[in-house]
């Protein structure tokens, strides 16, 4: 039995471990040419390794943003984004999966038809009504359309459907009313889904790019990838710069879903769901 | 946990309603004031290169050293995923341009259509700029509609011809020369593959590239691409063709990439990893080619060679507009009337990024590198022929790649992609003109 | 889904606790509701009407009736983006969701280093689009790609994958299957989750063995969480835009054969100035989607199990 288990985990491994070489080496070459010159970047054919590592193209974005400015910025607008998507979608994704009320199916697929056209649509739209909000080039113009989120609300309906009716009904029999049952039973259920639509809002957040160069304008009002594709120049392609701008970018993402995946597990083990 | 969530839930709310109450009150002094800055007058000004950006804060510094009331304030959007037309055709939407942008060719004419661009005809008449005498005939043109000018020349492009001196000291073959002519080209290209070259380099390329390949020797030849009154192509005109052949007979030749390699590695990433021995580019390439320490020591240039007996080129270029809405008219008036100055122009040669557009101003591009021969952008740019553009250009140079292409892989002979090619534009053309 | 249907209008007076949960029912959809309409709902109605206009850049508009969808039907590209994206679509979709599944069991399993592994497999989902398409491309190339190095090891010769109209469009889905991966690996993750362990345990005792499990417990258990994904994964395909964008260049012979519906869309709306003419595009996305989501939503009641 033992034996075999081990059989099993080295299969486990042995099929992971394949499929880590596709997944990686994309990010490591992103990783390796922010270290190399724009000569070693260009070479045909290209190479993985830099020559020696040169620390030049994190010096140049440094010295030529306003760099805490930027990323305090992108810390402001992703937080503020992962706390109001997770509030609204979340409270609406509960209703639409256990409530029962007039118009709920109409409603929910006005919603999702918000993801059926092309995202671009909704830019200039978008520009206007900040414009008439007074808020064009300020910090909360580069998070307030995110805070609404049709995807997520999407997916946690689909994590509240997925719970046992079984444990609501009884809450509610204690004499929990909705908001209760929600807050103390539902909310801590699905803590699953939470943490991944968490982790959904953030890199989306974090990554957003057109929007910010479209609704703000100065550089301390910046988020940090749309700061970095100003320093690209019409037809200039300098891409150890562009690579060590995607790498400072990419690295706390990374950190922190390193960091958040372990409460997928934690998450049930502490609210020990029973069938 | 529960009491965590709970607290966390308010938590935010109350910090996303605090932060958009605050920011919103803050904002509407920022409204108040937006055209003036302590008392001065306040003039944004729209670009879109990093690499003119150091240039065009020199611009700003010196007017504001001479205009004590005005204060510019340049706002930089990228131009290579659009987000520059984007941004500016949202704030022009919502009367937020800024008030002074660059401007190309391509999109000039719409802009001019929508509206947003201030006739400078009167102010320039006014003024002591004297367009006529002090810039090309061919850069006035491209921001003139009825008569009236809606921008002021900024700079201009031309090609040339780029070499490694490498592969050609290799190869024993001598440098190419200012004096060229196509034949030398192609002969000397013959040579440099006879001599045998390493594997994965080639003597030159042929992309598939209009403005910097193909229109000069079309135009250089006596064809044509889109007549006068924009309402018809001129590719079935054998004389276009000719044009055009000789850059597929290149490929054929074996002197060039075919095009599924060129597609799979640009022209451009070929030369400046040192595998072509020649290479046609815009002058706006010179700051790549020079950033790149792989090539930087071992290129040089010559003049595009000569074709037909002409010295063939196209020119292109940008310019300064206002924007109509803006606020503070005469001050942007004033301000781009300036960047249109002798002295201004030189401040912006000087930067070394692009060549100035004005006449006396197109010396000092070739004098920010003496060690090489960037006088070949700019010998010849007076006979250079303009870039020929109309609304619906994207369209059209679109649909161009597209037919052309099977020409150029050898699946269609160039008559038939052609012909092809010029049903479909000549339909966009009389789209556009309805 | 279930639920759902119990909305439909009944005769009978309604209680004065459904009333209630009316009332709480909105409360709760309240704030996402408004946000909605106001940042999403108003601009997809311009761009609705819109689509009945021609439309410059600067969004002044003049009404032209139905003017964009008659030219639109008669447009061959239409057609050729459409029949694109839906082979694009029928292959990622079912193909990046069973890869999916099967990699998130795989870290799902209690084995050393879940963690290292989730985090790499999560990395093509934040790695920059430029470098993802940098990296792929090269491995493509025809000259020196690493897939000809390995191809030419084995004696067959390799060719210019992105270039070659019959090869591009498949070379493209690898890299979208690939990317899709990171991301329906995590919302499957959290699903799984949310499957009670006294299952596997009673099952345990059946004496089921690991593959039985996922069949009679994972998969059905999981199947919301799959519908999601499904769901999403059809949007996403049918709106896959920036690594093609970023691999096929105009000038490629493979441009034709690789071109999809919101490719077509940003170039009208971007490139071209033309916005009414764009919008119907957007809007004839919008019908396929639509129409395939509520289809979906209806069979769902046949494999979705919903408690």
């Amino acid at each position: 039995m033992r034996n075999r288990q081990s059989i099993q985990h080295l299969f486990i491994h042995l099929a992971l471990i394949i499929g880590t070489g596709v997944t990686i080496l994309p990010f490591l070459w992103m990783v390796f040419t922010s270290f190399k010159t724009v000569g070693e970047a260009m070479a045909i054919p290209p190479t993985i390794l830099p020559k020696a590592f040169n620390f030049d193209s994190y010096k140049n974005i440094l010295d030529s943003l306003p760099f805490e400015r930027v990323y305090l910025n992108t810390i402001i607008s992703t937080v503020a984004t992962v706390i109001g998507q997770i509030t609204f979608c979340t409270m609406a994704g509960y209703a639409f999966a256990r409530l029962d009320f007039p118009g709920k199916n109409m409603i929910f697929i006005i919603i999702l038809s918000v993801l059926m056209v092309p995202g671009q649509i909704f830019l200039v739209p978008q520009y206007m009504i900040i414009l008439k909000m007074g808020l064009l080039d300020t910090i909360p113009a580069l998070f307030l359309p995110n805070l609404f989120s049709a995807f997520g609300t999407f997916m946690m309906r689909q994590f509240f459907t997925s719970i046992p009716k079984e444990l609501e009904e009884a809450a509610m029999l204690d004499g929990c009313n909705r908001f209760q049952t929600f807050g103390r039973i539902m909310v801590p259920l699905v803590k699953s889904g939470v943490v991944a639509l968490v982790i959904f809002t953030a890199k989306f957040a974090w990554n957003d790019f057109m929007w910010p160069l479209i609704v703000n304008t100065s550089p301390k009002m910046m988020t940090l990838g749309p700061s970095l594709s100003t320093l690209q120049g019409q037809y200039t392609t300098n891409y150890p710069a562009q690579m060590a701008g995607a790498v400072m970018a990419v690295v706390p993402m990374v950190l922190l879903f390193f960091i958040f995946q372990k409460q997928f597990v934690e998450g049930v083990a502490h609210t020990g769901v029973k069938g | 946990m529960k009491k965590n969530l709970k607290y966390l839930v308010t938590l935010g709310l109350v910090a996303i309603m605090g932060a958009t109450l605050l920011t919103g009150c803050g904002k509407k002094q920022d409204n108040k004031d937006g055209n003036t800055a302590g008392g001065k007058t306040k003039i944004t000004f729209g670009i879109w290169d990093e690499n003119q950006r150091p240039t065009m804060e020199n611009l700003a510094t010196a007017y504001e050293a001479k205009n004590n009331n005005v204060d510019v304030e340049i706002q930089l959007t990228p131009y290579k995923g659009g987000e520059y037309w984007t941004k500016l055709e949202a704030s022009a939407t919502g009367g937020t341009a800024p008030d002074v942008f660059w401007l190309n060719t391509l999109h000039a004419e719409s802009y001019k259509d929508g509206g947003i661009l201030l006739d400078l005809t009167d102010y320039i008449t006014k003024s002591d700029l004297n367009l006529e005498e002090n810039y090309p005939a061919a850069l006035i043109s491209m921001y003139k509609f009825d008569d009236k000018i809606y921008a002021i020349p900024k700079d201009f492009d031309t090609n040339a011809l780029w070499y490694n001196k490498e592969i050609f000291d290799k190869a024993g073959v001598d440098y190419p020369t200012d004096d060229w002519t196509w034949d030398d080209f192609v002969a000397t290209a013959q040579k440099l593959k006879d001599a045998g070259l390493d594997a994965g380099v080639y003597p030159l390329a042929a992309p598939l590239d209009f403005q910097t390949d193909y229109y000069p020797t079309v135009y250089a030849n006596g064809g044509w691409i889109l007549n006068a009154d924009k309402t018809e192509t001129g590719y079935e005109d054998p004389k276009t063709q000719e044009g055009i052949q000789v850059w597929i007979d290149l490929i054929k030749a074996g002197l060039s990439p075919d095009l599924a390699t060129m597609t799979d590695t640009s022209a451009d990433a070929m030369f400046e990893a040192g595998k072509l021995g020649m290479l046609l580019a815009g002058s706006y390439m010179t700051p790549q080619y020079m950033s790149n320490d792989g090539i930087n020591k071992i290129i040089n240039l010559v003049e595009f060679p000569e074709f037909n007996g002409v010295e063939p080129n196209i020119i292109n270029g940008l310019g300064y507009a206002v924007y109509s809405g803006s606020k503070n008219k005469d001050a942007a008036v004033d301000f781009v009337l300036w960047l249109g100055s002798a002295e201004a122009m030189k401040i912006q040669g000087e930067g070394g990024a692009v060549i100035s557009a004005r006449n006396d101003a197109w010396q000092y591009f070739a004098a920010t590198n003496p060690d090489l021969n960037l006088a070949a952008y700019t010998n010849h740019s007076d006979v250079a022929y303009p870039l020929p553009v109309c609304k619906s250009s994207a369209e059209l140079y679109d649909l161009e790649a597209n037919y052309l292409k099977w020409a150029y892989s050898g699946e269609k002979t160039l008559g038939e992609a052609s012909k092809e090619l010029k049903v479909e534009a000549d339909a966009v053309l009389s789209k556009m003109n309805k | 889904m279930s639920d759902m249907a119990k909305t439909k209008p009944m005769r009978r007076k309604t209680t004065k606790r459904e009333k209630k949960e009316w009332v709480a029912a909105y409360i709760f959809i309240a704030p996402l509701v408004i946000g909605i309409f106001v940042f999403y709902i108003y601009p997809f109605i311009q761009n609705f009407w819109f689509s009945f206009n021609d439309v410059n850049r600067f969004n002044i508009s003049t009404f032209t009736g139905l003017e964009n969808y008659k030219a639109l039907i008669k447009d061959k590209e239409l057609y050729r983006t459409l029949g694109n994206t839906i082979k694009y679509v029928i292959i990622t979709v079912p193909v990046g969701i069973c890869l999916s599944i099967l990699i998130a069991t795989l870290l799902n399993a209690k084995i050393r280093g879940t963690s290292i592994y989730r985090t790499i497999y999560f990395l093509p989902s934040v790695t920059m689009s430029v470098a993802i398409a940098l990296v792929w491309k090269w491995m493509y190339n025809g000259e020196f790609g690493i897939l000809n190095n390995i191809l030419g090891a084995f004696g067959i010769e390799g060719q210019n994958w992105l270039s070659n109209p019959k090869t591009a469009l498949y070379m493209v889905m690898i890299v979208g299957i690939w990317m899709s991966v990171g991301y329906n690996m995590i919302i499957l993750l959290a699903g799984m989750q949310g499957i009670s362990k006294s299952y596997y345990e009673a099952a345990a005792i059946d004496g089921a063995g690991p593959v039985k499990r996922f069949f009679k417990i994972t998969i059905p258990m999981l199947t919301p969480t799959i519908f999601f994904v499904m769901i999403t994964s059809i949007i996403g395909g049918f709106q896959v835009f920036d690594t093609i964008y970023m691999m096929i260049g105009k000038t490629s012979l493979a441009y034709e054969s690789t071109q999809t519906l919101v490719m077509m869309f940003y170039r009208y709306a971007f490139d071209y100035g033309q916005k009414g003419y764009a919008a119907a595009i957007s809007i004839v996305i919008f019908a396929i989607i639509m129409l395939i989501t509520i289809f979906q939503f209806v069979m769902q009641k046949k494999w979705v199990n919903y408690d």
